[in-house]
């Protein structure tokens, strides 16, 4: 069976340059608000030299690849910016081929747990698609472009689909940064360095998956 | 972006900080550190301790060239309470799904959460590491050499990744300490470096991943010492065995008895070798 092509399918576009008036943007507004908020301090931004979490599954039958968009609205049809959703795109599929291998793990939404634990340690909750807080063209993107949660397909089956995760407050994302607040510390974090962890149900119980986020401008083709 | 973020840092940050005047400190020309260094091993203020160590990350971003020195220790410091604070967390993260549907549980404790910040501040401290490599350790962490630190960050970022489920990319950054890669070697370095005695199965773990492909019968070895240290995550012992019993392509047996390596045992039934010294043979 082929090795995943990790990293292939998408071509990484220049986001770092495109994201650079949005940090302004992200950073002025910080500086705002520690005027206005107490107790107020400051900024820790995100360490350089840091490649981010492996982008490959922790686990040895399932690959996972978890992919953030940073232009998400143009793949969805819709912005959930405005609903303080943050989407992440989400392939499984299983590498191994014992019998029935595509029987034996399943997505559940009851035992799913997905969680973004973003570099500082700040922790964002998966949301079902129909709990997204919007209405009509936001609400329908969200629905139909949710992650299948089924039976896991090997992994030339598996097809991407998005989880989304809320954004408590204290965080605010643009492009693929963000900015957490803590104890009065605003701390600009690289969502490239995210960690995502999830569960697979198997004929065993339940178990943990992770993968590390890697942002990517979504260019029109794949 | 590496052109225009630092100005856009730059502008927002001097602008927080002439707002919050209160954060500011005044540069330290000598090799003081400025701040209190905490005890990692007391678990009631590590909260507190994380709190005032990234106080320091915020009053000297906007001047950090003058203080790279009190940003590496406070960076290195905040890596050591993370990790430590992994075991006993204080971030907390949602609670399960199955656990909402037996009582209304609040936020549950994060060993997550405090691996992956551990990893961000050994990241920054490694970063910052060629800028302080030619200054003495601080008169407070005296028991440390430089080259003690360098490695010690290594390791947490290692041990954090085997932790959190990425053996192989935490085995990488021990494949340059031949020491730590040496079963007769690896304890006594480690109990030099003062590494924290939780982290030292997961340096055991790694060391037999990495080995795996080069030396199967020492990382066998490790396979054996570290299941054998009775203190790792039930799954990490069966990936153990899992590669000890079908995944080498060697068989490990009493060089005595012939009896083959056997999950749950410490020596042989028989002639009670231990696991440690048996040898490998060619697979039946």
């Amino acid at each position: 069976m082929a090795m995943p092509r990790c990293c292939t399918s998408l071509r990484t576009l220049s986001v770092r340059s495109s994201a650079a008036l949005r940090v302004t943007s992200l950073l002025l507004l910080a500086a705002g608000w520690t005027a206005c908020a107490s107790p107020a301090r400051g900024i820790v931004s995100s360490p350089p030299g840091f490649g981010g979490f492996p982008t490959r599954s922790s686990d040895a039958e399932l690959w996972a690849e978890a992919v953030l968009y940073t232009d998400h609205a143009d793949r969805l049809g819709a912005d959930l910016a405005g609903a303080r959703v943050l989407p992440v795109a989400l392939r499984v599929g299983t590498i191994t081929a014992p019998p029935n291998a595509e029987e034996r793990f399943a997505l559940r939404p009851e035992t799913l747990d997905a969680r973004l634990f973003l570099q500082d340690g700040t922790v964002l909750e998966w949301t079902r698609p129909d709990a997204v807080p919007a209405r009509g063209r936001v609400r329908n993107a969200a629905t139909n472009r949710g992650l299948a949660l089924s039976l896991v397909p090997t992994w030339e089956n598996a097809e991407e689909g998005f989880l989304f995760f809320t954004l408590p407050p204290g965080v605010d994302v643009k492009s693929h940064y963000a900015l957490t607040a803590r104890n009065g510390v605003y701390r600009e974090v690289d969502l490239n360095h995210s960690l995502l962890c999830f569960r697979v149900e198997t004929p065993e119980g339940t178990r943990e998956i992770k993968v590390g986020v890697r942002a990517e401008a979504y260019g029109g083709s794949r | 972006m590496r052109r225009f973020l630092p100005s856009t840092l730059a502008l927002a940050v001097a602008l927080s900080g002439a707002l919050a005047s209160c954060a500011s400190v005044p540069p330290l020309e000598d090799d003081a550190l400025g701040f209190v260094v905490p005890n990692i091993a007391d678990e009631s203020r590590r909260e507190s301790a994380v709190f005032r160590l990234e106080n320091v990350l915020v009053s000297t971003q906007t001047d950090p060239e003058s203080h790279a020195f009190q940003r590496f220790w406070a960076s290195y410091l905040l890596a050591e309470l993370h990790s430590a604070a992994a075991s006993a967390p204080f971030l907390t993260e949602p609670p399960p799904a199955s656990a909402l549907v037996y009582a209304s549980s609040g936020a549950t404790p994060s060993r997550t959460a405090h691996l992956v910040a551990a990893i961000d501040h050994a990241s920054r401290a490694r970063h910052l590491f060629p800028r302080i490599a030619n200054r003495p350790v601080p008169a407070e962490l005296e028991s440390l050499t430089t080259e003690d630190v360098q490695a010690n960050l290594d390791l947490l970022v290692a041990t954090g990744l085997a932790r959190l489920g990425f053996q192989t990319e935490g085995g990488t950054i021990l494949a340059n300490a031949p020491k730590l890669l040496d079963p007769d070697q690896c304890r006594t370095e480690l109990a030099r470096l003062a590494l924290r005695e939780d982290l030292v199965p997961w340096v055991f773990v790694l060391a037999s991943d990495t080995l795996r492909k080069t030396d199967e019968l020492r990382a066998y070895r490790f396979a054996v010492i570290a299941i054998e240290s009775g203190a790792l995550p039930a799954e990490t012992v069966e990936r153990l065995e899992t590669w000890i019993l079908t995944g080498a392509s060697v068989q490990f047996v009493c060089p005595r008895s012939q009896t083959a390596y056997l999950p749950g045992q410490r020596k042989s039934p028989i002639s009670g070798v231990a696991h440690r010294d048996y040898v490998a043979v060619p697979r039946r």
